[in-house]
């Protein structure tokens, strides 16, 4: 499904014309999203037949003020099926737009969409506003050629800074989910994807894939049940 | 010998099938005479079955394991092997009439393979005398002898075979491996086995290998082909009146390793001296490896082939510890008398003791242990097993089989008794997991690692995201397929089973009826993988949206409108309980398993997720999969009852905990009886003291 969406933006990106924003509107979008995208660092150790790590590096997605966060599966490497994953040690921390370092942990995994949700490791030690969530007031649908623009961070080896990319929707895929293939540069893994008006088109949760925000709501609310669960019992 | 693999069934089946069988042995006997024989040893015998530990990925795990035996005493003693009874925990032993009685491992020799069980008679029903077995001379057996193996046969009943002896002194061949070990001791250096055609097979081990008079004249051990091998009585009632008499054999060391003369040595008696054992008696002496030893404390020694080396290491194992002796030996041509004290020499190795905290077994350095890694001492534990996710191996640098661990959190560890002690003050007051310093030996290196030991917290899993199913199963379409139900050149996919009581049932899909489109589009299985791929592209639709199907049914094309709802495979909780006392785990039991064992919506039951091998739960034949309706009496509806249940009977230390099962369509009860008298059972063992 997606090689073929590609084909199809890569067919199509040659052939349309290019509606370039004006850089001030990519600026615009950067500012007022630039704290909503975090970095997240860190190591993950999982039992999978013997202990495993798993080095974490990327960007999220704030999806609430509490600290709800969406990123890839490029991102969060975790096994991903219908069996639950044990962590047995974590690392895992979020750079908030202060500087301050807080842990977080995985919820929920999304094998079929590729999405990983995180929330922070203790609730009660959020600072208040320390998370500064997308506006969740979706964009209208896309259409292929329309202007883009991802708000995301640099690597880490260039300071994880908050950085901006516009591009085009090259294809809309509408069946089973809505999803969008936007080709930039960056993969866009774990960033947030805005029309030319600051409005959320989605999260980019694959290559060149935005997964379209209408589609995350319920993804959300199961990742909010998951971390209100507590562990069922004690390990050895 | 034990049902489960150990290096006797190895060796047996290795040769079973390389080696053409013996021919059967002339039947000359008055039946009579078998008949005495057996009645003789018959009542003697016993059935052992054993919950063993042994040491795998960091833990003492159980299995269980059967072999045979025989009383030897009327104080309830019984000979069998070391590889059957030796690392028992549990042992209950069935007599000649059925029943089975409670009893405990004595004392055991791993270099013999001899081991001694004693029945507790207190617990025995039937109060009439032990039928107790005679030892005969195994020396004055001769090739052609007819001889019976008894015993019980991959765990059955007492059982009699008939041979001859094929050979009364043999060896396992080189090409074999020729080094038959149990805990780090070569049997075969000291043992050369009757060899015997009687047949016998797993769960003989230990069983008697009896004369026409009725006597013990070995004890069976090993299958060689179509051979049965059997310790000769001469060792094996030794050894067994030691271990009865003082709970081991004392054996002195030397540090002498001899070997059978090489053709070219130009001498025509004596043991050639392999080696000489750093910090050993002879060494000290100045015995020397070429030294061709002629006598040892007054006795005549020679080995002209391997074969003879058993009876020369038993005479030095054998001279009464701490013995001034001589040793008279050739030297370039000359013979030199070298005088020395014997040592105690103890086991290749020692006990192993588990170390949860840690994820590992470790076991103390003996004498030989230490010499072996050219150990200036005993001192430290040396690691025996690691668990693949434990805190050893997790340490960095990793903690490994075969380390030797010298320090923890500064305090030297000479010993597990100062592990388990050192551990224990660590961990005093301690939530969790607590970071020792730890310092270890790696081989010739010595380096120090952070160990995170404790018990760790329980994180909360990471879930997997609900998804929408159609409650349905399918199978691929195959072009064959197609072609065979008149559709030839047409796609689907063929439902095979709808979930009762679920949506796609009340949608009205049916068993039989093809898929030809999914929301409008057409469906495509052609090979069983591709299935896989019609449930991935429903698993990315949304819980509770409509979708229409396009079907085939006898023929004529429909459509069904369906509401998806969540996949019964993500959609319900398990909630596991592992319970450590009767080694099970109990879980819910999902609709999904309801639906596939037809089992009904509103049965009241618990699943048995698994059992321990060799627990509680497992000794009385319940199994994994099995469905739990009742704990002595009342049911269990829920994970929460069980775990309420299993805890009382834990806390009531009860004698037997009835268990009302179902499998497949069968129902019964099995009773489970836990050993509470070592405070039973998980994580309680004490560390061995040095």
């Amino acid at each position: 499904m997606k090689l073929k969406l590609l084909l199809c933006g890569a067919f199509l990106s040659t052939v349309a014309a290019r509606a370039e924003l004006p850089p001030a509107t990519v600026k615009a979008i950067h500012d007022a999203n630039q704290d909503s995208v975090l970095m997240l660092s860190g190591t993950l150790k999982y039992e999978a037949q013997k202990l495993r790590e798993l080095t974490v590096e990327g960007p999220a997605t704030v999806v609430d003020a509490k600290g709800l966060l969406i990123t890839s599966y490029s991102i969060v490497r975790l096994p991903m099926g219908a069996r639950k994953t044990e962590i047995r040690e974590s690392t895992l921390k979020v750079k908030l737009p202060s500087g301050a370092e807080l842990p977080v942990r995985v919820v929920l995994t999304d094998a079929d969409l590729g999405a990983v949700l995180l929330v922070p490791e203790n609730p009660a030690a959020v600072p208040a506003g320390a998370f500064k969530p997308v506006k969740w007031d979706t964009a209208a649908k896309a259409q292929p050629m329309d202007p883009v623009v991802i708000v995301g961070r640099t690597e880490k080896n260039y300071g994880g800074l908050p950085d901006a990319a516009p591009g085009k929707i090259n294809a809309v895929d509408r069946k089973p989910r809505l999803l969008y293939t936007c080709a930039l540069l960056a993969s866009g893994d774990g960033e947030a994807a805005f029309d030319k008006d600051g409005k959320l088109f989605g999260i980019g949760i694959g290559p060149q894939t935005i997964v379209a925000a209408e589609e995350l709501p319920d993804l959300f609310d199961q990742a909010r049940r998951a971390a209100a669960k507590k562990p069922t019992a004690d390990k050895e | 010998m034990k049902l489960k693999l150990g290096p006797a069934l190895l060796l047996s089946a290795a040769c079973w099938t390389g080696l053409p069988a013996a021919p059967a042995a002339p039947d000359i006997l008055n039946q009579e005479v078998v008949d005495r024989a057996v009645n003789q040893m018959y009542k003697s015998l016993v059935r052992i079955m054993v919950v063993m530990e042994a040491p795998r990925s960091g833990r003492l795990e159980k299995n269980l394991g059967a072999g045979s035996g025989a009383i030897i005493s009327e104080k309830g003693y019984i000979i069998t092997n070391h590889h059957v009874a030796g690392r028992g925990k549990r042992l209950i032993c069935r007599m000649w009439d059925g029943e089975e009685v409670e009893s405990r491992l004595v004392a055991t020799d791993p270099l013999t393979d001899i081991a001694i069980v004693q029945l507790d008679l207190a617990k025995r029903k039937d109060k009439e005398p032990l039928h107790v077995a005679k030892f005969g001379a195994s020396d004055k057996l001769k090739i052609g002898d007819v001889v019976l193996a008894m015993g019980c046969p991959a765990a059955v009943s007492q059982s009699v075979t008939k041979g001859i002896v094929s050979n009364t002194q043999l060896m396992l061949p080189a090409f074999l491996g020729g080094d038959l070990r149990e805990e780090g001791e070569q049997v075969g250096s000291v043992v050369r086995w009757i060899g015997h055609d009687a047949v016998i097979f797993p769960g003989n081990s230990g069983g008697p290998l009896v004369n026409l008079a009725g006597e013990i004249v070995g004890v069976n051990e090993i299958g060689l082909g179509s051979l049965g091998g059997a310790i000769p009585s001469a060792i094996a009632q030794d050894v067994a009146q030691q271990l009865i008499g003082s709970g081991r054999v004392q054996r002195s060391w030397t540090g002498i390793e001899g070997q059978a003369r090489p053709k070219n040595l130009g001498v025509e008696r004596g043991v050639l001296v392999g080696g000489v054992l750093p910090d050993s008696p002879a060494l000290a002496a100045g015995l020397a490896a070429g030294d061709v030893l002629v006598k040892y404390d007054g006795v005549a020694v020679d080995a002209r082939i391997n074969e003879d080396l058993p009876a020369f290491n038993r005479l030095l194992l054998s001279t009464p510890v701490g013995k001034k002796v001589e040793a008279v030996a050739l030297r370039e041509g000359k013979e030199k008398t070298f005088a020395f004290t014997t040592r105690v020499r103890g086991k290749a190795w020692a006990d192993e003791v588990e170390f949860k905290e840690w994820g590992m077994v470790v076991r103390n350095l003996t004498l030989l242990a230490a010499i072996e890694r050219q150990r200036p001492d005993t001192n430290g534990v040396l690691v025996a097993s690691v668990g693949l996710a434990s805190a050893v191996t997790d340490a960095k640098p990793a903690i490994r089989e075969g380390c030797i661990l010298l320090e923890v959190a500064g305090q030297p560890v000479r010993s597990a008794a100062e592990l388990r002690k050192v551990t224990n003050d660590q961990l005093k007051g301690v939530e969790g997991t607590k970071p020792v310093l730890v310092k270890f030996d790696q081989g010739k290196r010595q380096l120090l690692t952070v160990v995170k030991i404790g018990k760790e917290q329980k994180k909360p899993d990471v879930e997997p995201a609900r998804k929408p199913g159609l409650s349905t199963e399918f199978q691929a379409l195959s072009p064959d397929l197609a072609e065979a139900l008149g559709l030839k050149g047409r796609s689907g996919a063929l439902v095979t089973l709808v979930y009762r009581g679920h949506n796609a049932a009340r949608a009205g899909l049916k068993q039989g009826d093809i898929l030809l489109k999914l929301d409008g589009e057409p469906v495509k299985c052609e090979r069983p993988e591709d299935v896989d791929d019609l449930y991935a592209q429903v698993r990315r639709y949304r819980i509770g949206k409509e979708i229409p199907l396009e079907i085939l049914r006898e023929g004529q094309a429909q459509t069904i409108s369906l509401k998806l709802e969540e996949d019964l495979s993500t959609s319900e909780e398990r909630d596991p309980y592992k319970d450590d006392v009767f080694d099970l785990t109990v879980e819910k039991l999902t609709e999904l398993e309801r639906i596939m064992r037809d089992l009904p919506a509103d049965l009241k039951a618990v699943k048995i997720a698994s059992v321990e091998t060799g627990g509680w739960a497992q000794l009385a034949s319940i199994g994994g999969g099995d469905v739990l309706l009742a704990i002595d009496g009342t049911t269990t509806a829920d994970v929460a009852t069980a775990k309420k249940l299993l805890k009382q009977a834990a806390a009531n230390k009860a004698k037997r905990v009835v268990f009302f099962l179902r499998r497949g369509i069968h129902t019964f009860f099995a009773e489970v009886e836990p050993d509470w008298s070592n405070g039973n059972n998980a994580g309680k063992k004490k560390a061995a003291k040095k």
